[in-house]
C-alpha cells in the first residue's frame, strides 16, 4: 500500500497536506505522529475514502485505486475508527456493530445468530469481552472504544486505521488495548495508529512516520527512535524568529474588568476576566479552543451582550479593527466582488448624500489595499471566493487596518495560512505595535503567542489563569497552563 | 455586475429550453404535434399587434411582483406573499381612485402610490415579526395571502358591488384616476412603462446604494453583516417595506390601468408568477424584465394552443408547469442553498 504525493486543500482554502508520500507494509503497526493540525487525520480520511485528495494517488500492490466513498475503501479492506464516537446510544452493541452490514435472510430479515457468531470470533481474536446485548449508552468510554473497533473489524478490515484511539482510555485500558492490537497484528491485520503521544507510539508501533504542517518530516524504525528525536521532528521551529524590537508600551487602550459573558448554551463561558491592552503592545490570549475566548472577543467587539463587568475602549474613532476567526463566515461575503468586500463595514463612508455608493472611490480604495498589502487578485471585480485563503485573509486584514483605529483585535489571524502568508500577517502585527497601536491577539497557536506577543494571558474554562511576559514563557510552560495546570 | 450574472441567466435560458423540450415530449405522447402547438403558442402571444399588446398587459403586473420577489430573495427572505399584497394594493388603489376627488394627473399618482402603500402595509406586519422576533416569514406570508384575498372578496361583494355590472365587480373609479393609454389606438397603458422604469430603479437601488448593498450582504452572509455592524433586523424590515411597495404597485397598475374597478378574484396568480419570474431571473431586477415576458407569453399564448388544436386546459397547465419548474430550477437551487446558509448563519 502506497500513497503518492498527496495534496489536500479544503474548500475554504486551508491547505492540510502539501505532498505526502506514505508507504504502509502489510502486517505492521505504523505510527502516524504529529501535532494538532499536522494533517494526520486528513491523510487517513483520504486513505479511508472519506475525503478526496486534491492531488495525488493511492496505490495498492502497485495498482492505482480511486476511492469515491468509504465503501470503496472497505472493499479493499481499509477501515477507519474515528476519534469521535459514531455509535448510536440507544442500540445494543450487536445492533451497532452490524449496522449497515446486516447478514440478511431473503433480503428482508436479519440473521442475528450469524452476526453473533462472527462477533464472538472477533472478540476472541482481540481479547475484548463484551455483552453483545447491552445498550451502548450504558457502557463506559473504554468499552465504547472497543465497540467502535469491533464494528470496523466486523467489515472484514485488513488495514485498520485508528485515530487517537487512546485519548479517552485509562492507563490500564490502554495496556489492554495494546495487547489487542498485538493480537490483531499476529492475525495479519495491518494497523495505522494516529497519535500525538510519543510514549505510546514508541511502545506499540514498528515504524513511525512524523507529519508536520502537511509534510512528512521523517520516517524512523521504532527501535531506532527515542523521545527527544521524535519531539524535535514534531515541533521543529523552522522559520527564524521574527525581529521584535524593544518597545515601551504606552497608556491603556482596552481595559476589561471582571467580565462575565454567557455562551450560546446560556452558561457562563467567560467567568470574571480582567486584563489591559496598552498602546504599542501585543497582548495575547491563548487557550485550547472552547475555553471562552470566542465569547470574550464577541463581547468586546459588541456582538454579544455581557452580564457583568466593564469594557473600556479608549479610542476616539468608533470603528474597531476586528479580524474575525473565520474569514469566510464573518469577515467576507464570498459571493460578492473583491471591491465590494473591501468596503464592508466602512461602506457608509463611500456614500454621497442620497446614500448612493461612489463606486469610483470604492475601487480606488480597493486598489490601494491590494497594492499596499500585495494581495493577489485575479480581477478586482471577481467574486471573492476565487481568492486563495491567504489572500482572502490579507484582504480582511487590509480592510480592517484601513479603518485606522487605535485598537486591533485579531482572532487566529494565521489559521490555515501557508508559512509565507503566516509570516506576512505576523510581521504586520509587529508593525502595528511599532506604530503604537494596541493589539489584542487571540490565538490557539503556541508558536504565534510566543513569537509575536509581549504579554500572554492563558484562558482556561472561562478564566484567565496566569499572565506572563512572553519572554518568561516556554512552550512547555504554556502547554501546561493551557491544560489548566497552574505553575506555582 | 452584469457579466457574471449573464452567465447565470443563460443557465436559466437553457433550462427554459429543456422545459420546452420536455413539454414537447408530453404533447407528442398525448397525440399533438409539438411544433404546431408551440407555433400557436408563439403566434397567439407575439404573432400580431393585438396579441403583443395583450402579452405586454399581462407582463406589467408580473414585472412588479417579480421585482418584489427578487428584492425579498436578495435578502434571503423567503416571503411569498406577493399575491396577497397585489390584492391589498388593488384595494388601496381602488379606494383612492373611487373615494377621493382630485385633478387628473395628481389623482393618478396618488392612487398608484396608495396601491404601493397598501402592499407595504401588508408587508409591515410580517416584516416586523421577522425583524423583532425572528418569526418565519414563509408561513405567515401564505396565511396572509388568503386574508388579503378574502378581504378583497368582501369589499367586492358587500361594500362596493356595482349592481348594474354584468360581471361581479365594484363600482368604477373616477376617470381622473384612470391611467391613460400610451397612444389612443394602443390598448396599452402607461403602467407598462412605469414597470420597466421601476425595474431599472430597483436595479439601481440594489447595486448602487447603501441600502441595496446592505441587503445583498445580509442575503449572502448575515453573520458577516452583523460583524460589519450592519443592523440586520433593520435591513429585513426595509426589505419587507420595499418589496411590499413593489407588489402593491402590481395591484394598482391592474386596477388603474386595465379594469378601472375590482373584478371578483381578478388576479390569475400574478403574485405567484412574480416568484417564478424572480427565480428565473436569479433575482436580478434587469433580468426580471425578460423572465416576466416569458411568463406572460405562456399565459396569453396557451389560450391560442387551446383554441387552435384543442389542447385541453389541464394539459396546458401541465406544459406551463413543466416549463416553469425547469426554468426556475437553477434559481431555486441557489436560493435554497443561500436560505440554508443564512439560517445556519443566524444560528451560529
Amino acid at each position: 500500500m502506497e500513497m503518492v504525493n498527496i495534496h489536500k486543500v479544503y474548500p475554504d482554502g486551508t491547505i492540510a497536506l502539501r505532498g505526502v508520500d506514505l508507504e504502509i507494509y502489510e502486517g505492521e503497526i505504523l505510527g502516524l505522529l504529529g501535532e494538532n493540525g499536522a494533517g494526520k487525520t486528513t491523510l487517513m480520511k483520504i486513505l479511508s475514502g472519506l475525503l478526496k485528495p486534491t492531488k495525488g494517488v493511492i496505490k495498492i500492490h502497485g495498482d492505482i485505486v480511486e476511492f469515491k466513498s468509504p465503501k470503496d475503501a472497505l472493499r479493499y479492506g481499509i477501515g477507519m475508527v474515528h476519534q469521535h464516537f459514531t455509535l448510536i446510544p440507544n442500540l445494543t452493541v450487536l445492533e451497532n456493530i452490524v449496522l449497515g452490514y446486516e447478514p440478511k435472510v431473503k433480503g428482508l430479515f436479519i440473521d442475528m445468530s450469524k452476526a453473533v457468531e462472527k462477533l464472538k470470533k472477533l472478540m476472541e481474536l482481540t481479547g475484548f469481552k463484551l455483552d453483545p446485548y447491552v445498550q451502548v449508552s450504558s457502557l463506559p468510554v473504554g468499552f465504547k472504544q472497543m465497540v467502535e473497533i469491533l464494528k470496523t473489524l466486523y467489515k472484514d478490515v485488513k488495514l485498520l486505521i485508528l485515530d487517537e484511539p487512546t485519548s479517552s482510555l485509562t492507563p490500564i485500558e490502554v495496556k489492554q488495548f495494546f495487547n489487542a492490537l498485538r493480537k490483531l497484528k499476529e492475525h495479519g491485520v495491518t494497523v495505522v495508529f494516529i497519535t500525538h503521544k510519543i510514549k505510546e507510539v514508541l511502545e506499540i508501533t514498528d515504524r513511525i512516520v512524523v507529519l508536520r504542517k502537511g509534510r512528512v518530516e521523517g520516517v524512523v524504525k521504532t527501535i531506532e527512535a527515542n523521545p527527544p528525536l521524535l519531539a524535535k521532528m514534531m515541533i521543529k521551529l523552522e522559520s527564524k524568529p521574527l525581529l521584535k524590537t524593544k518597545h515601551a508600551p504606552g497608556s491603556d487602550i482596552l481595559i476589561v474588568e471582571d467580565l462575565w459573558v454567557r455562551g450560546d448554551d446560556n452558561r457562563y463561558a467567560v467567568k470574571g476576566v480582567s486584563f489591559k491592552v496598552r498602546e504599542g503592545e501585543i497582548y495575547g490570549i491563548i487557550g485550547v479552543e472552547g475555553s471562552g475566548q470566542k465569547e470574550l472577543v464577541e463581547a468586546i467587539v459588541g456582538l454579544r451582550p455581557y452580564e457583568r463587568g466593564r469594557i473600556i475602549i479608549d479610542s476616539k474613532d468608533k470603528l474597531l479593527a476586528y479580524i474575525p476567526p473565520d474569514r469566510t463566515i464573518e469577515g467576507l461575503v464570498l459571493e460578492m466582488r473583491v471591491y465590494e468586500n473591501s468596503e464592508l463595514g466602512i461602506h457608509r463612508f463611500f456614500t454621497s448624500k442620497a446614500s448612493i455608493i461612489d463606486m469610483k472611490r470604492v475601487i480606488e480604495h480597493c486598489k490601494k489595499l491590494i497594492e499596499e498589502y500585495s494581495i493577489i487578485v485575479p480581477d478586482i471585480k471577481a467574486q471573492t471566493r476565487f481568492l486563495s485563503g491567504g489572500n482572502q485573509q490579507k484582504l480582511v486584514v487590509a480592510r480592517e487596518l484601513s479603518k485606522g483605529s487605535k485598537l486591533i483585535i485579531a482572532v487566529n489571524p494565521t489559521r490555515g495560512l501557508d508559512i509565507e502568508a503566516t509570516n506576512s500577517v505576523r510581521r504586520l502585527l509587529l508593525e502595528l505595535r511599532e506604530n503604537n497601536k494596541a493589539v489584542l491577539l487571540v490565538t490557539s497557536d503556541i508558536d504565534e503567542a510566543l513569537e509575536v506577543c509581549d504579554r500572554v494571558g492563558v484562558i482556561f474554562e472561562g478564566k484567565l489563569i496566569g499572565e506572563e511576559l512572553a519572554e518568561a514563557l516556554t512552550e512547555e510552560k504554556l502547554g501546561l497552563l493551557m491544560g489548566g495546570v497552574t505553575i506555582s | 455586475m452584469i457579466k457574471g450574472s449573464l452567465e447565470q441567466f443563460f443557465t436559466s435560458v437553457l433550462a427554459v429550453f429543456i422545459g420546452l423540450l420536455i413539454g414537447a415530449i408530453i404533447l407528442w405522447i398525448t397525440g399533438y404535434n409539438p411544433l404546431t402547438a408551440y407555433g400557436l403558442l408563439a403566434k397567439s402571444s407575439l404573432g400580431d399587434h393585438h396579441s403583443i399588446i395583450e402579452t405586454l398587459n399581462a407582463m406589467t403586473p408580473i414585472i412588479f411582483t417579480g421585482l418584489a420577489a427578487a428584492v425579498m430573495f436578495k435578502s434571503a427572505l423567503f416571503f411569498i406573499g406577493m399575491e396577497g399584497q397585489l390584492y391589498v394594493g388593488a384595494l388601496f388603489a381602488f379606494i383612492a381612485g373611487y373615494m377621493i376627488q382630485l385633478p387628473p394627473i395628481i389623482h393618478m399618482a396618488i392612487a398608484l402610490l396608495a396601491g404601493g402603500l397598501g402592499g407595504l402595509l401588508w408587508g409591515l406586519g410580517p416584516g416586523y415579526l421577522k425583524a423583532k422576533f425572528g418569526v418565519n416569514e414563509t408561513v405567515i406570508s401564505i396565511m396572509l395571502n388568503w386574508v388579503a384575498i378574502y378581504l378583497t372578496d368582501y369589499v367586492v361583494l358587500y361594500v362596493f358591488p356595482d349592481p348594474k355590472a354584468t360581471i361581479t365587480r365594484t363600482y368604477k373609479i373616477s376617470p381622473t384616476a384612470v391611467l391613460p393609454r400610451i397612444s389612443s389606438n394602443l390598448p396599452l397603458n402607461w403602467s407598462f412603462i412605469l414597470a420597466v422604469l421601476t425595474a431599472i430603479l430597483t436595479g439601481f437601488i440594489l447595486y448602487k446604494t447603501t441600502t441595496g448593498y446592505e441587503m445583498r450582504v445580509v442575503g449572502f452572509n448575515p453573520r458577516a453583516a452583523r460583524v460589519a455592524k450592519i443592523n440586520v433586523e433593520r435591513v429585513y424590515l426595509k426589505t419587507f417595506l420595499f418589496s411590499g411597495f413593489l407588489a402593491g404597485l402590481a395591484g394598482s397598475s391592474m386596477i388603474l390601468g386595465v379594469f378601472n374597478s375590482i373584478p371578483y378574484r381578478f388576479s390569475p396568480g400574478y403574485g405567484w408568477d412574480g416568484i417564478t419570474a424572480a427565480l428565473i431571473a436569479q433575482n436580478n431586477p434587469y433580468f426580471v424584465l425578460i423572465s416576466s415576458l416569458l411568463l406572460a407569453v405562456l399565459r396569453t399564448g396557451s389560450f391560442g394552443m387551446m383554441v387552435g388544436i384543442g389542447v385541453s386546459s389541464d394539459l396546458i397547465l401541465v406544459i406551463q408547469g413543466v416549463v416553469l419548474v425547469a426554468a426556475s430550477t437553477p434559481g431555486a437551487y441557489s436560493l435554497i442553498t443561500r436560505y440554508l446558509k443564512s439560517w445556519r448563519g443566524v444560528k451560529t
